[in-house]
């Protein structure tokens, strides 16, 4: 399948965030926005049973001035197993000054014999702020099946006014040197990772130190700076319930130091 | 005859040329306090599954980039490949010591070569294009000094490993027969290890390492340390 999304979110004349522009086709379907705490939150569906060989989804979003947008999803994303072929998603996110965009896509599940290739380019023009997560499971852990995908080729780079600030770069496979190493250490290694720009936090933002505090058996958390520019937030866990939790206090922490109401990922009620 | 390069090559590439390398564990001190490593068995493990394949697939090929672009004397791309390095050193620490190692080697080069291109990467550093990465002055020493590319990643791979090993002496049990042991069998793979680096394309050299990653953003913050990274 080719799908794709094209949202372009911008402040009304009210200062209400709204979707200006969209358009998006299959396998991407969009459920209705809704605002909360002042965001419009924006549930991300592929409602077919996952990404299959030779499927390409490319997602572009832009945040313009004084717009919020939490970009999200309801339940975790899966690549099946390819026979030949591999999926691949290209996401370009771009926000602009005193524009804010939250990515939070649920949990990516890569089964056994997928090949899947993500791109993904973030721009975050000066006074803009971007909060960038991604996790990643080993693989459908509860049947037995864990770092049995086939390959994930993974690049992710970070502009801020226009200067590369953090670029990522790796190809996964069982074999691995990577993976014996975190298997060494997790025998099954959740991993999630988040990039974090904002004007509103300092390298003073007491959160720094709450995230690394959250250190704990079966779960490896560290943040620091990145150049120029932003932060990092990377974390390893021993289970998903693990991460999940993790992630959700790191969520807490950093929103607490941008001194506002932490939007909701789901709809209430 | 003895080729030129080789007696320049050993100088600076020994532990007399002052560089602070010594003061740097590069991530290993939390490693270790991680519980990551413990002994011989598990240093050799870390450089085989850890220090080694990022060698191969990132440190190594950035090294090559820069050394083409010093080769051509294209300062432009030598500051945009410092600046790229920058941001794949996603911990600051690592990034830090880096730039701190590759300014302390770039002075100690300048006192014993006087080269018009060391000088402008200096002012480059200066003027806020590069931060001096160590790989980045790394690949302007063996250029300047017509140091082949190979035996250049050959130095920088031995140097890696041996500052690990180094560092394992003050940290782990272990004597210096265990780390030599641990030494011979990590720089047995420099021959793949070169061979690959030197196909890398610069579009995907990169490597997933989050364990030596946290590791480093965590001892940016750790109560006591022996190692400044």
């Amino acid at each position: 399948m080719r799908g794709h999304l094209d949202i372009l979110c911008a402040a009304d004349c009210s200062g209400k965030s709204i979707l200006r522009h969209q358009s998006f086709r299959a396998p991407i379907h969009l459920s209705k926005p809704h605002w909360d705490e002042g965001a419009l939150v924006l549930n991300v569906v592929n409602p077919t049973a996952g990404l299959l060989a030779d499927d390409r989804i490319t997602m572009r979003a832009r945040v313009e001035p004084g717009a919020r947008l939490l970009l999200t999803s309801p339940s975790a994303s899966r690549a099946h197993r390819m026979s030949d072929g591999h999926a691949e998603v290209d996401q370009h996110f771009s926000v602009a000054a005193s524009g804010s965009l939250e990515s939070w896509p649920e949990l990516f599940i890569p089964q056994a014999g997928t090949r899947y290739r993500q791109r993904s380019t973030l721009e975050v023009e000066p006074g803009g702020e971007l909060l960038f997560f991604e996790s990643l499971a080993p693989g459908r852990v509860a049947f037995g099946e864990s770092f049995e995908y086939a390959l994930l080729d993974w690049s992710t780079q970070l502009r801020c006014g226009g200067t590369l600030i953090a670029r990522e770069r790796y190809r996964l496979s069982p074999g691995d040197e990577s993976v014996r190493a975190l298997r060494r250490q997790f025998e099954h290694a959740y991993y999630a990772s988040a990039l974090i720009v904002s004007p509103r936090l300092t390298a003073e933002s007491p959160c720094w130190q709450a995230i690394h505090r959250m250190q704990a058996p079966g779960l490896w958390v560290g943040c620091g700076a990145l150049a120029q520019a932003g932060w990092t937030v990377k974390v390893l866990a021993e289970g998903s319930i693990l991460l999940r939790r993790a992630l959700a206090e790191i969520r807490a922490a950093v929103y607490q130091d941008l001194g506002r109401a932490m939007p909701s990922l789901r709809r209430a009620g | 005859m003895t080729a030129e390069w080789i007696p320049f090559l050993l100088q600076t590439a020994d532990a007399l040329f002052p560089t602070g390398a010594y003061a740097h564990s590069l991530g290993f001190e939390e490693s270790v306090r991680l519980g990551n490593v413990r002994d011989e068995a598990g240093l050799v493990d870390f450089l085989l599954q850890q220090t080694v394949p990022a060698l191969r697939e990132q440190e190594l090929p950035w090294l090559r980039f820069a050394f083409d672009a010093a080769v051509a004397a294209d300062m432009d791309a030598v500051c945009g490949i410092d600046r790229e390095i920058s941001a794949w050193k996603i911990a600051e620490e690592s990034r830090n010591a880096s730039a701190q190692l590759g300014m302390r080697r770039l002075k100690a080069l300048r006192v014993i070569q006087e080269s018009a291109f060391l000088r402008e990467f200096e002012e480059s550093i200066g003027a806020g294009r590069a931060r001096g990465h160590h790989l980045v002055v790394c690949a302007l020493q063996a250029s300047e000094g017509q140091v082949p590319l190979e035996a250049a990643l050959g130095a920088y791979f031995y140097q890696a490993l041996a500052a690990i090993c180094a560092a394992a002496l003050k940290l782990i049990r272990i004597g210096q027969d265990g780390c030599q042991r641990a030494l011979r069998r990590a720089a047995l793979l420099a021959a793949p290890t070169l061979a690959r680096a030197l196909d890398v394309g610069r579009p995907e050299a990169g490597w997933f390492n989050p364990l030596l990653e946290i590791a480093s953003l965590r001892h940016a913050r750790a109560d006591e340390r022996l190692f400044i990274s």
